[in-house]
């Protein structure tokens, strides 16, 4: 794709930095500490997982708890509780492999984000009442969760419905952003592109721009829902 | 509009400012609720300090190899399926924008929160050209229906409060509702859910972009930057040059510092990190990508003695503490960038000429200074620009005068013990009721709030070289 006018905006730049162009950084010197990289990996991963499901319920996330044998029954207790309606669900292995999305696909009206379903992938998950992603991750520090999207991942699942219900397995809990980005950093290494679209989520979305006063869900999804997999 | 958000003169905005009373009751509690609430975070962290350098070290390696990072950025970007375009002024990249927004036929354009396009004038350029851009910040979306300014880097209708806010969205929107910020925003969500689905483009800016994978790290807590980038067919991100981190490892400490400093949190709500356009296969964000990247003045920052506030992650964290800003707010400085941070780069991105008494918007207390998570001098930088102003002359000339006499003075020691002790005792004879006869430059400003003390009718040091015969 094309790169316009970098030539002679770098060139600029360089001359003004007083040096001769580079295109290659020098490499980035040592941290001056490692608290980035150390903080919480004192903590075994249950109590991880705990400090991940306490914090998320400050930040307004609605906790529950599920085994592998009835995380599909959990599923279906939350989404009654949520008002159920129109469905919307990634077509991802790992939530079949759990009997979720049979679950509700057997209870509700619920559609499968694939990409044979091209446009109306769009307006079902604009329609929908509840949307249900599993995560690749959570992230103990601040009780939030990584999506990344793919072709049976749409960003739409987590965003458009007015209830978000997140899957998330107790031992993909990581510490913080830097085991995170060190996930990355390796992939990119290796040569890989990055996700088209991560996000990290914590909490419905929100805003404070009226007085300062907390609101939930203002463009995102009004209720976050975690159901945390007991897999340890 | 660009920075410039007043055509009034400094002393005017103030003016106004200082009597606005809604305004400041908004800044106080802001500054006391986001510094309580980033005190407790900073507490919650630990080891502040040592987090502090390591986010200065990174910021310093990044302006240090910015060419570099940029060529790497730009070739990744390229490589993922984006288009980059260098921009060297605010109007090649406000070009650009529009001519990408003619090419799709644009109707409709849907804006995430971004202090650059602000910056840059964008909006007004799209408008021109017939295309509706519609703010989708909360804030911001206030701003713009009642044709006002962002007086806050990162809560921007800070100076307003519900009960404006609902005349507002009366008259402009018919909306029926009650003043709470409950209702008002659950009416907002859906008027503003159908302009996400009508438009043709969506814009953000950029809080960091990743040079090793071509990445852009937004931060946001109320979803719509989602929206704008999943929507839209066309996502156009605009960033400032110097916001670059070398890889997410460095991000996880720049947004680490960015949320507990900007609004007291760990995280915000949402942290998405975009790449590219979409991918084979999916079925929602957007097809095409392009990064503008603008230089518009930064490049001269950085050969300059203010290289340093190029290291900004723009928390706004130094508004929040400033006894200026909580005075004045931020119409008051008349830049989209206000406060300490503000004082700074007004200046260096908008010239003296029309920003030369923001320096002077500050007590040099050096708050600022002690809460900034990569440690810019802000204080220190200034007081450089005072110099600067000071030695080009375009200080009043009472003031110049002024100063010439007191350094004749001051360089001659029988004028000046002449002068003091004369001044001692004809001062008690002028200065009536705390008010002295000649009211002009800082003495005029002084005595408009203060009074003066009733002269003793000797000088310090005649008192001094007495005090032990009496």
């Amino acid at each position: 794709m094309t790169i316009q006018n970098r030539d002679t905006f770098l060139d600029k730049l360089a001359q003004r930095m007083g040096r001769p162009r580079q295109t290659k950084a020098e490499p980035m010197p040592s941290p001056v500490n490692n608290y980035a990289a150390t903080r919480l990996t004192e903590l075994t991963q249950a109590e991880r997982c705990q400090a991940f499901m306490d914090f998320a319920k400050v930040m307004m996330v609605d906790v529950a708890e599920a085994t592998e044998a009835d995380a599909a029954e959990k599923i279906l207790e939350l989404c009654g509780k949520y008002g159920g309606g129109e469905l919307v669900i990634n077509n991802d292995e790992r939530l079949t492999a759990l009997g979720i999305t049979q679950a509700v696909q057997n209870r509700y009206s619920t559609h499968i984000w694939t990409p044979e379903a091209a446009g109306d992938n769009l307006t079902q998950a604009e329609k929908a009442n509840i949307g249900i992603v599993y995560a690749e991750y959570g992230l103990t520090e601040t009780g939030g969760i990584v999506l990344f999207s793919e072709k049976d991942r749409g960003r739409a699942v987590s965003l458009l419905p007015e209830k978000s219900i997140v899957v998330v397995r107790k031992s993909t809990v990581l510490p913080r952003v830097a085991q995170l980005a060190q996930v990355l950093h390796e992939k990119a290494q290796n040569g890989e592109r990055m996700p088209s679209c991560i996000n990290i989520i914590a909490g419905p979305s929100s805003t404070a721009d009226i007085e300062l006063i907390k609101v939930v869900g203002v463009h995102g999804p009004v209720a976050k829902i975690y159901l945390v997999i007991d897999d340890l | 509009m660009s920075l410039k958000t007043s055509e009034l003169p400094f002393k005017e905005r103030v003016e106004r400012q200082v009597h606005n009373e809604i305004m400041r009751r908004a800044v106080v509690k802001a500054q006391e609720t986001i510094g309580a609430n980033r005190q407790k975070m900073v507490d919650e962290l630990g080891h502040w300090e040592e987090w502090r350098e390591a986010a200065k070290q990174i910021r310093n390696h990044v302006l240090e190899n910015l060419d570099a990072y940029l060529h790497q950025l730009s070739e990744k970007v390229s490589q993922n399926g984006g288009h980059v375009f260098f921009a060297e002024t605010a109007e090649e990249a406000t070009d650009y924008i529009r001519k990408i927004a003619l090419e799709k036929n644009a109707k409709k354009i849907v804006k995430s929160k971004s202090m650059v396009t602000e910056e840059i004038g964008m909006n007004h350029v799209l408008e021109a050209e017939g295309i509706k851009v519609v703010e989708t910040d909360l804030g911001e979306y206030l701003l713009q229906i009642a044709d006002d300014k962002p007086s806050h880097i990162v809560v921007p209708a800070i100076h307003k409060d519900r009960h404006q806010i609902r005349k507002d969205l009366q008259e402009k929107l018919g909306y029926q509702g009650t003043e709470t910020p409950e209702e008002m925003t659950a009416f907002i969500r859906k008027v503003i859910r159908r302009d996400f689905l009508e438009a043709d483009i969506g814009i953000s800016g950029c809080n960091f972009a990743v040079a090793e994978t071509g990445s852009l790290c937004l931060v946001t807590n109320e979803g719509n930057l989602r929206l704008a980038t999943t929507m839209p067919k066309t996502h156009i991100a605009v960033m400032g040059m110097e916001r670059i981190a070398p890889t997410f490892k460095e991000v996880d400490v720049l947004i680490t510092m960015l949320c507990r400093s900007a609004v007291g949190a760990k995280l915000t709500g949402y942290n998405t990190w975009l790449t590219g356009p979409r991918l084979e296969g999916e079925t929602d964000g957007p097809e095409d990508f392009h990064l503008v990247i603008v230089d518009n003045g930064r490049s001269k920052i950085l050969e300059s003695e203010f290289k340093e506030v190029l290291r900004c992650i723009r928390c706004g964290a130094c508004l929040n503490t400033c006894p200026a800003y909580r005075q004045i707010g931020g119409h008051g400085y008349g830049s989209i960038y206000p406060g300490p941070i503000g004082a700074v780069i007004s200046p260096l991105l908008g010239g003296y000429q029309d920003f030369k008494e923001l320096p002077y918007a500050c007590s040099l207390c050096s708050g600022c200074n002690s809460v900034c998570p990569v440690k810019i001098p802000l204080a220190q930088l200034i007081l450089r620009h005072r110099e600067n102003i000071a030695q080009s002359g375009m200080t009043p000339l009472t003031e110049r005068l002024s100063i010439k006499g007191f350094n004749f003075a001051n360089a001659h020691p029988a004028i000046w013990d002449g002068s003091v002790k004369i001044g001692a005792k004809l001062a008690g004879r002028f200065i009536k009721n705390g008010k002295a006869p000649i009211r002009a430059g800082a003495l005029a400003e002084w005595t408009k709030a203060r009074d003066l003390p009733q002269p003793e009718g000797e000088s310090f040091r005649s008192w001094f070289a007495n005090r032990e015969k009496n």
